[in-house]
């Protein structure tokens, strides 16, 4: 089932709200005086009373939070819950006076306690946050206020405070009640006092149930932060109701005196809990991160970062969507599918990853994770670098395949270009100079003059020698045998024009595209035309054709060979390479002094 | 005149005059024209038709029945080569003589169409065009 609108807004808040506070404002002017005044408090109480074990109870029994809560501060660590911990400090501080000799002193910290108490409760329910966030907490914390408000501070003007407390180490002769302004003794005693200590014993207990319970339903992470102060919140309640009962039962002031110490001592034992679960805490988020560090590749895939947070945030049910512009709904799964927005089921929250403003992807998780925002925080740090690097790896192969692209089509573009100026030097400057050349001819069988007809015959010459060049030329263009018959019958041409006798292996090929057939075609030459000018002593050159997934071709002299090391490509077979790179294909120029030179290359072409 | 199939007719159906009865096939307007003064200045030949291209040529070769037939080899669609072949196939096969501008080693399909030869446009000119004539010809033509 989903979770309202404005509770899964308020969890998104919530964990933003303490992302944004984690790593803010140091300890202010305010934290350091509050401190101050809890440990004067302490120091004052104690000065007045000399007990010293109470005073050593409290003094810890303060000093604890006060210093776990600016060392949170100073750390920029939890700043709610560390504030929150110092005024509970305080309030201890004032509780502390009940200590005191003094009725003023003494009625003023039997007070504190009463309001100290439900900060208390409210502390341990809203660990490690320092806010409640479900509605269980927050019944109980209210449940918790209203005991004291309405049962226990309007008695401190009605009677004497109920003795033995756990609070004073005055046992059954404590000063007495410089508050009250009623005699309303037998009221509280008989009535409110039972009813306000069973009320009190059933919240503490509830108390530590729902700890219990969530320590238990937590994820191990949260599990071993919160298991502490469970433990603490279900001594204190067990250890209240026997206290209580034992009081309301007119037991041995023994017994009463050992769990009143007890009960007093929990206070600095809670405080320790919760730096124990604070430290477990960070302890797995340690762990957590460096596991997601670990385990970041560079390819992993959606699925690949959902797999791996999931583990290291030990959290099976993690799941991320992705926000897709141009999808209808427009988020989509990691396959790609369109789902609808994400939203919490029970149990679950959801945190958003955005970069500069602009939203990538949101983080569907249990929802204990929310409850430590630098975690949370961290883990979508951790996915925004991953994601980003999917998509810069995407955009990257993208940018190649547009390069390949662009240069294929460069070279698709210069054949046709090539092709052009061939024919049209064919249609155009060949034909003009052959029509000449004819009819120079004509105009030789019609003179008389033997000289006037050797002088014709002369400029027949001339023009049979640019007809020559202009083909020839022509043809280093674009051969119009590749064109119109293809590889094949372009390279048994070429073979026959060249230097040296040359064997032929070339099936029946198929046609290519323009670019496949014109860069094999003008590879093979320029391979024949380097094996001319340096293949020493050779005296025959191999062209070997095959087709298959991809055209592979071979030219091979038996010529002297060379250190491939000591010779620099020529310009040619640069351009070559640069060409049969642009349409995804491969050249290799192998050679060996006394083996001859061979000339390999392979152009994909499915 | 022309014929439907756009080839220019010099003349109507073959007669029993001794010329040489010539049909020129090529898609450049500059060779028809320099060939159409080689066959003038020829005695003996006459030029029954031009076509430029090789299905203009096989429609006046079946309407014309010409003796001898300047086919060039490069041409859009139907080339030379293909066009040989067909008028070779028909009823009363004229000669015919490939012409380009190309060496024939570069087009070695010239060899096995039909052509009865294959020679440079450049060298084209009466003395070439008799000795083709009697070297190809057949008693009957």
């Amino acid at each position: 089932m989903a979770l309202p609108a404005d509770t899964m807004a308020a969890r998104r808040t919530a964990v933003w709200a303490w992302a944004g506070s984690h790593g803010g404002r140091r300890p202010a002017l305010v934290d350091y005086s509050l401190a101050v005044f809890a440990l004067a408090l302490v120091v004052l109480a104690v000065a007045r009373h000399g007990h010293a074990g109470a005073a050593v109870t409290y003094s810890v029994g303060v000093a604890l939070p006060v210093g776990l809560g600016l060392f949170r501060l100073a750390h920029g660590r939890d700043q709610r819950f560390a504030r929150l911990l110092l005024a509970t400090a305080a309030l201890w501080a004032l509780a502390s006076l009940s200590q005191s000799n003094d009725d003023a002193l003494y009625s003023i910290g039997r007070v504190a306690v009463w309001i100290a108490e439900p900060v208390l409760v409210y502390l341990v329910l809203a660990f490690p946050l320092g806010r409640l966030t479900t509605s269980a907490e927050r019944r109980l914390a209210a449940a918790t206020a209203l005991l004291a408000a309405l049962l226990y501070l309007p008695t401190a003007l009605l009677a004497p405070f109920p003795e033995p407390s756990p609070f004073a180490a005055c046992g059954t002769d404590c000063p007495a009640n410089a508050l009250a302004v009623v005699d309303g003794g037998a009221a509280v005693v008989d009535v409110m006092q039972p009813v306000r200590e069973l009320l009190t014993v059933a919240l503490f207990g509830a108390v530590a149930g729902l700890m219990v319970r969530r320590a238990r339903k937590s994820p191990p992470r949260l599990g071993s932060a919160l298991a502490p102060v469970a433990a603490i919140a279900v001594f204190r309640a067990l250890v209240m109701a026997v206290y209580l009962g034992t009081r309301a039962g007119g037991g041995s002031s023994q017994i009463a005196d050992v769990l009143g110490w007890g009960f007093l001592l929990s206070l600095p034992a809670v405080t320790l809990a919760f730096a124990a679960g604070l430290f477990n805490q960070r302890l797995f988020a340690g762990d957590a991160l460096e596991a997601l560090i670990g385990r970041m590749t560079p390819h992993g895939g959606a699925a690949g970062l959902r797999e791996s947070m999931a583990r290291a945030l030990r959290d099976p049910s993690l799941r991320i969507v992705y926000w897709a512009e141009g999808t209808p709904g427009r988020w989509v799964d990691e396959s790609g599918w369109p789902v609808a927005a994400p939203e919490a089921e029970d149990g679950q929250a959801v945190t958003e990853v955005a970069s500069e403003g602009r939203r990538v992807a949101a983080i569907v998780h249990d929802a204990e994770l929310a409850r430590d925002p630098p975690l949370i925080q961290a883990a979508t740090s951790y996915a925004l670098i991953a994601l980003e690097n999917e998509r810069l790896g995407r955009e990257l192969h993208a940018s190649i395949n547009d390069v390949r692209d662009s240069r294929a089509r460069i070279v698709t573009t210069a054949d046709g270009e090539r092709r052009k100026i061939e024919r049209d030097l064919h249609d155009g400057a060949q034909q003009r100079l052959v029509a000449l050349r004819i009819k120079l001819g004509l105009l030789a069988e019609r003179l008389d003059s033997v000289e006037e007809g050797g002088r014709v015959h002369d400029l027949e010459d001339e023009v049979d020698a640019t007809i020559d060049e202009v083909r020839s030329f022509a043809r280093g263009i674009y051969p119009p045998l590749l064109a119109e018959r293809g590889l094949g019958e372009a390279l048994r041409a070429a073979a026959r024009g060249a230097p040296l006798p040359t064997t032929l292996d070339i099936p029946k090929l198929r046609r290519y595209p323009l670019e496949v057939e014109s860069t094999v075609y003008f590879a093979c030459l320029e391979a024949l035309q380097n094996a001319a000018k340096h293949a020493r002593g050779a005296t025959n050159l191999w062209i070997t054709v095959s087709q298959g997934s991809g055209l592979r071709f071979q030219v091979r002299d038996n010529g002297v060979g060379f250190f491939s090391a000591d010779v620099q490509e020529g310009s040619g077979m640069t351009n070559l390479r640069d060409r049969i790179d642009a349409i995804g294909g491969t050249l290799v120029v192998a050679s060996e002094p006394g083996h001859g030179t061979t000339v390999t290359g392979m152009i994909p072409t499915e | 005149m022309e014929n439907e199939q756009g080839s220019t007719v010099a003349q109507g159906l073959p007669t029993e005059s001794q010329e040489v009865r010539v049909l020129v096939v090529d898609d450049q307007a500059v060779f028809r024209q320099a060939a159409r003064e080689v066959l003038t200045a020829t005695p003996g030949f006459e030029l029954v038709a031009e076509a430029a291209s090789g299905r203009q040529a096989l429609a006046a070769a079946e309407q014309l029945r010409p003796d001898l037939v300047l086919l060039d080899v490069r041409m859009a669609e139907m080339d030379g080569v293909e066009t040989a072949a067909r008028l070779r196939s028909a009823d009363h096969p004229p000669v015919v003589v490939l012409i380009s501008v190309e060496e024939p080693r570069d087009v070695p399909a010239a060899r096995s169409c039909g052509a009865a030869t294959f020679i440079r446009k450049q060298d084209f000119g009466p003395a070439l065009l008799r000795r083709i004539w009697r070297a190809f010809s057949s008693p009957d033509t």
